[in-house]
């Protein structure tokens, strides 16, 4: 901060801050609008959707095996020590559907459809393509972006059904190998106490984080400016704001529904 | 026609435009010459407002008062869709009272009627902005479906284009198949295809050799007589226009420092002429 006051240094930031959050607004405002436009490409959000989805599963799905193992094996201190066996199907069920699957999803959603997404809307915009939308009469928004951002919903909330029951299922193999803890008893206890508000509660974060991520990238990607550089530049933007922004909407959620 | 008053571009500290005034009428053929930034590029983006002047307006004719009048009220992407090459209508701007047509100011137009009178500009980027998951063919046609032709008839459409360019046999290859000439030649199809009335080619002829850019120079003066509208061509080196261009104007940081016909241009009489000949000479 050479030469400039601290007083100047957190009004231009403040600044930034919110001319960034007001591009992010209409950007959604568009994206939110766009499928109701005549020119909206249906055919492209299926395709990305897919994509989108595809890309995603496989990390998706041994992270999600991985974290339904681990929620029981930390239970397990508690459940031999206390004697609640009973309760950990519920535990891993209420776990995994209202925090970690959708928490999970995201952050590995962020990190490989998120980047490569703002990659690739980046190196269009610095080699003119969005440009040369424009100059047919195009707009990039309605043909290009918004179905890029309505797929990204979409995909994410079929991840974080999927993860779910991948870890819901390693988590009840867990119990059985090291609580001994027989899969007819796990899944009692997760039938009879996991409400359906825990999905929905998790169906919307995952709704929220998928919002975040699509805005993010696509905002990142849209604004760059520069050559090659600038292109991983917002890659890695991407994801580091899209990590940060979905732990905070996890915290706000947590505390709402 | 078209018809700019007093453009200027600021980005930041730059000055790219600064009150530059440009009028050319129907079946001109204007070279935009320059040294590397003096604002070629931003000019002919400024034309059709792919940037936004800070100051001064772009006209076009309303040439067609009625299609283009009726096309500007019907959404962007529902131009007539029987024909949208038809311009049967003419170019001249004559109102069929006989009295001068109105000009058409773009700089007043809203996004969306921007959009619609896109369809009479085709431009070129410098940098090509192809659309690199389409083929060549799609490249060219994809203008055209969206303006809500029939996919056949657009197929056929940029098959014919692509051969006027030498590039019927590149049709089902993606850009990145492409050698650099040809990449070229598919930035300047898919530019004219739709028979512009404004045709804004920016230097079609970086980085190929003589002959290329003398072949490239030809595509563009045949499509231009054909056509019969305003075309614009930006380059760095003058050479390939001497032979097609009616008018050279030479930008010099973002200013007009000289508006010549060719041959007069190519005598360097003019002392700023002069200075850039030598430049691009010794270059
Ligand atoms: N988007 C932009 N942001 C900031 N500055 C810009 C932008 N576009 C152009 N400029 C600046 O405006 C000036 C004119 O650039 P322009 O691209 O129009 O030049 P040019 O004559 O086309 O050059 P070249 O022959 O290298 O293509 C340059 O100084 C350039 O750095
Ligand atoms: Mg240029």
């Amino acid at each position: 901060m050479n030469g400039e006051s601290a007083l100047g240094w957190v009004g231009r930031h403040v600044l930034g801050f919110t001319s960034e959050v007001g591009a992010l607004l209409l950007l959604l405002l568009r994206v939110a609008r766009a499928p109701f436009s005549r020119t909206f490409e249906w055919k492209e959000l299926l395709r990305q959707t897919r994509a989108f989805g595809v890309e995603s599963l496989v990390v998706l799905g041994s992270t999600a095996a991985l974290v339904g193992g681990i929620l029981v094996i930390q239970a397990g201190l508690y459940v031999r020590r206390l004697g609640v066996q009973e309760l950990v199907g519920w535990a891993a069920g209420f776990g995994i559907l209202r925090d970690v699957g959708p928490l999970v999803a995201g952050l590995v959603f962020s990190g490989r459809v998120g980047s490569r997404n703002a990659a690739e809307l980046a190196s269009m915009a610095t080699r003119d393509q969005l440009l040369g939308l424009r100059a047919v009469g195009v707009d990039s928004v309605t043909t290009l972006v918004a179905p890029r951002a309505h797929a990204m919903v979409v995909s994410l909330v079929a991840l974080y059904f999927i993860g779910s029951v991948i870890s819901i299922a390693t988590a009840g193999g867990t119990a059985a190998a090291l609580l001994h803890i027989g899969w007819p008893d796990f899944w009692r206890s997760f039938v009879e106490r996991t409400r359906l508000a825990d999905l929905a509660s998790g169906t919307l974060k995952s709704v929220l984080f998928a919002m975040a991520v699509a805005l993010i990238s696509c905002h990142e990607g849209l604004s760059v400016s520069g050559g090659a550089v600038a292109v991983g530049e917002a890659a890695k933007k991407s994801v580091v704001t899209s990590a940060l922004v979905i732990v905070i909407l996890d915290l706000v959620a947590a505390q709402v529904f | 026609m078209i018809d700019a008053e007093h453009l200027t571009v600021q980005f930041g500290e730059r000055r790219a435009l600064d009150d530059v005034s440009l009028h050319v009428e129907p079946g001109e053929l204007v070279g935009i010459v320059g040294v590397a930034a003096s604002g070629k590029t931003t000019l002919l983006k400024t034309l059709c407002l792919l940037v936004r002047p800070d100051q001064g307006r772009v006209r076009i004719g309303a040439g067609a008062s009625a299609s283009s009048m009726a096309m500007l009220r019907r959404p962007s992407d529902q131009t007539d869709p029987s024909d949208p090459t038809d311009r049967s209508d003419g170019i001249a701007g004559d109102a069929p009272d006989g009295s001068a047509a109105p000009l058409l100011d773009l700089t007043t137009l809203s996004a969306r009627d921007l959009a619609a009178v896109r369809a009479r500009f085709g431009f070129s980027f410098q940098n090509l902005a192809l659309f690199d998951q389409l083929t060549a063919e799609e490249n060219v046609s994809f203008a055209l479906v969206r303006r809500g032709m029939a996919d056949a008839d657009a197929r056929l459409r940029a098959r014919a284009q692509l051969k006027a360019v030498g590039l019927e046999s590149a049709a089902e290859k993606l850009p990145h198949e492409l050698s650099g000439g040809m990449r070229r030649r598919l930035a300047l199809a898919r530019a004219m295809v739709a028979r512009p009335e404004v045709g804004l080619y920016d230097d079609p002829f970086v980085g190929l050799d003589p002959v290329a850019c003398a072949r490239i120079a030809r595509f563009i003066a045949r499509e231009h007589r054909e056509v019969g509208g305003v075309t614009l061509v930006a380059a760095g080196d003058p050479a390939p226009l001497f032979a097609v261009a009616t008018r050279l104007v030479l930008l010099e940081e973002g200013s007009i420092a000289a508006d010549l016909p060719p041959d007069e241009f190519a005598r360097a009489a003019d002392p700023a002429v002069a200075r850039y000949l030598g430049r691009s000479r010794a270059a």
